[in-house]
């Protein structure tokens, strides 16, 4: 696929795009800048490789950016409670998030080890299957494929691997 | 805390957005998914606090290497020096062996492994980094690649491995290794070594580094070779590939044309034994090859020592069994010293 052909995709996909970062970020104003910042990333793109799925590769840029947002305001509602003083939580089960000192980059870390133990726990198959997905950038249909099973299979395998991550890193919240 | 029926509308949130999470990156969502998907997360907050969970695990994930498994010939208490060490193994280790560490082992390991995963997070924001699997000195590992393909790196060796759908690229840092590759028809399979670029066809071979050399031996089917510029690596090479076949190996000097040249491979692969095979080698490369292997390098004292030939079968699993044949073999002592093993003459004042 052709940068021009990503640009087109982005161009039909814009306000939608717009809209998915809104939900995630519940703002508008800068659901709108992200989505403007993406479209400078999708116009530097060197698009080397044949992509199956434009819409998808720009919703999943997408998202990964709000992620990004979202971890910000975390860190800033952190700090803005330490020096307040509170330290009810408000935010949420991912307060774990902040990498900017030392403590919190310990506690990445820590998530970092509590995913790998929980994908090594894994039935070999589901964490074959997860692994060729989200480390090697296969579809499901590829890993169909490669593991010899069937779509709704893999699916299952992936279902399951992220059940225990993300009970995992809910055990990890303090 | 939250009331009950809370907690259950919690619980439906998380189920629904770990099955939307899965079927918009299955590979086959459409844009009408996505939008569908908009529309859960603007119905209730709770629909998208619960999606973050799921989207930081995914991210977590992503940072991860993966190790699909591994055969080590390491002993158990030389494990800390490999990077990529699955952390169930390590437990199994740890657990299997409670008297000989101690309690503060499990702790000292579990920091090792925390400051050696450091590398893995290089490939962030999302894209699939690469996986780092190194040997310490003396030591060799078997590592299956998630494409089904093995590497068998000897001692002293990193590779560094990326694999997406369209491409299987390793990186060969340091050392020597034999790789068996699973061919693909999509998917090429290339190794950069310092100055050459070797693409397989279906195949195994072995690639080693030395200073100032590369070798590419080929073991079975046929390889690409080309020379790669060491400065700008992504250019392409100036020069056509040379085709390798079974039996035939490339010599790349730095700065000189690529060699090729037929091989023995029972001496190229017989590291993969164990072994060292020499025939008529000059001293000195005998103890280069040895000191690959061996954490107390072998020094030569008398310097006539260097006009030596040797002939023979050497172990590399056993340093003090590997002098024992040499020195026998030469009659020539070894006398261990603090900064290694000193080879000299065997005299009247050091003959045992």
């Amino acid at each position: 696929m052709s940068n021009e052909a990503l640009q087109t995709t982005y161009m039909e996909q814009r306000a939608n795009l717009c809209r998915f970062v809104a939900a995630r970020l519940r703002d508008e104003a800068i659901a709108e800048d992200l989505v403007q910042e993406l479209w400078v990333k999708v116009s530097k793109a060197k698009i080397t490789e044949t992509l199956d799925n434009p819409v998808s590769y720009l919703f999943t840029m997408a998202g990964r950016m709000a992620l990004d947002h979202i971890r910000q305001r975390q860190r800033r509602v952190r700090r803005d409670e330490k020096w307040t003083d509170e330290s009810t939580e408000k935010t949420g089960g991912f307060a774990t998030s902040n990498e900017e000192d030392g403590e919190t980059r310990l506690l990445r870390g820590e998530r970092i080890a509590r995913v790998r133990a929980a994908i090594d726990t894994l039935p070999p198959k589901a964490r074959k299957a997860f692994e060729l997905h989200r480390m090697q950038g296969l579809s499901h249909k590829q890993v169909a494929a490669e593991l010899g099973i069937s779509v709704s299979t893999v699916e299952k395998h992936i279902i399951r691997a992220m059940r225990e991550l993300t009970q995992i890193l809910r055990g990890a919240d303090p | 805390m939250g009331n009950e029926p809370n907690n259950k509308r919690a619980e439906k949130a998380k189920e629904d957005a770990l099955n939307w999470h899965v079927r918009l990156h299955s590979g086959s969502a459409s844009s009408d998914d996505w939008i569908a998907f908009t529309q859960w997360l603007e119905t209730d907050t709770a629909h998208n606090d619960a999606y973050d969970v799921i989207a930081l695990a995914w991210d977590d994930a992503g940072s991860l290497s993966a190790i699909v498994e591994t055969d080590e010939i390491d002993t158990p208490a030389q494990t800390n020096n490999i990077i990529a060490f699955p952390l169930h193994r390590l437990r199994k280790a740890i657990r299997a062996r409670p008297a000989a560490f101690g309690g503060g082992f499990g702790a000292a390991i579990a920091a090792t492994l925390l400051i050696l995963m450091a590398p893995v997070f290089i490939g962030q924001n999302g894209t699939p980094g690469e996986t780092l699997y190194t040997t310490g000195i003396g030591k060799q590992r078997t590592v299956t690649l998630a494409d089904g393909s093995t590497v068998m790196l000897n001692t002293g060796t990193a590779i560094a491995v990326s694999m997406d759908k369209n491409s299987r690229r390793i990186e060969l840092q340091k050392g020597e290794a034999s790789f068996t590759v699973k061919h693909e028809k999509e998917r090429s399979f290339m190794v950069a070594a310092n100055t050459l670029k070797v693409t397989d066809i279906g195949t195994r071979f072995i690639i080693r580094m030395d200073v100032g050399r590369t070798l590419v031996s080929v073991t079975e089917g046929i390889v690409e070779v080309e020379p790669l510029p060491l400065e700008n690596r992504t250019l392409p090479s100036p020069l056509p590939a040379l085709r390798l076949v079974e039996g035939q190996q490339a010599e790349h000097q730095f700065g000189a044309a690529i060699k090729v040249q037929p091989f023995d491979t029972t001496k190229v692969t017989a590291w993969q034994q164990g072994l060292l095979i020499f025939e008529n080698n000059g001293l000195t490369d005998v103890i280069a090859e040895l000191n690959r292997y061996f954490a107390k390098p072998i020094n030569m004292v008398d310097a006539d020592l260097a006009d030596l030939r040797f002939s023979g079968i050497l172990q590399i699993t056993d340093q003090d069994r590997a002098m024992r044949d040499l020195t026998a073999l030469l009659s020539l002592t070894a006398v261990e010293t603090e900064t290694g093993i000193a080879l000299q003459h065997t005299t009247s004042d050091n003959r045992q």
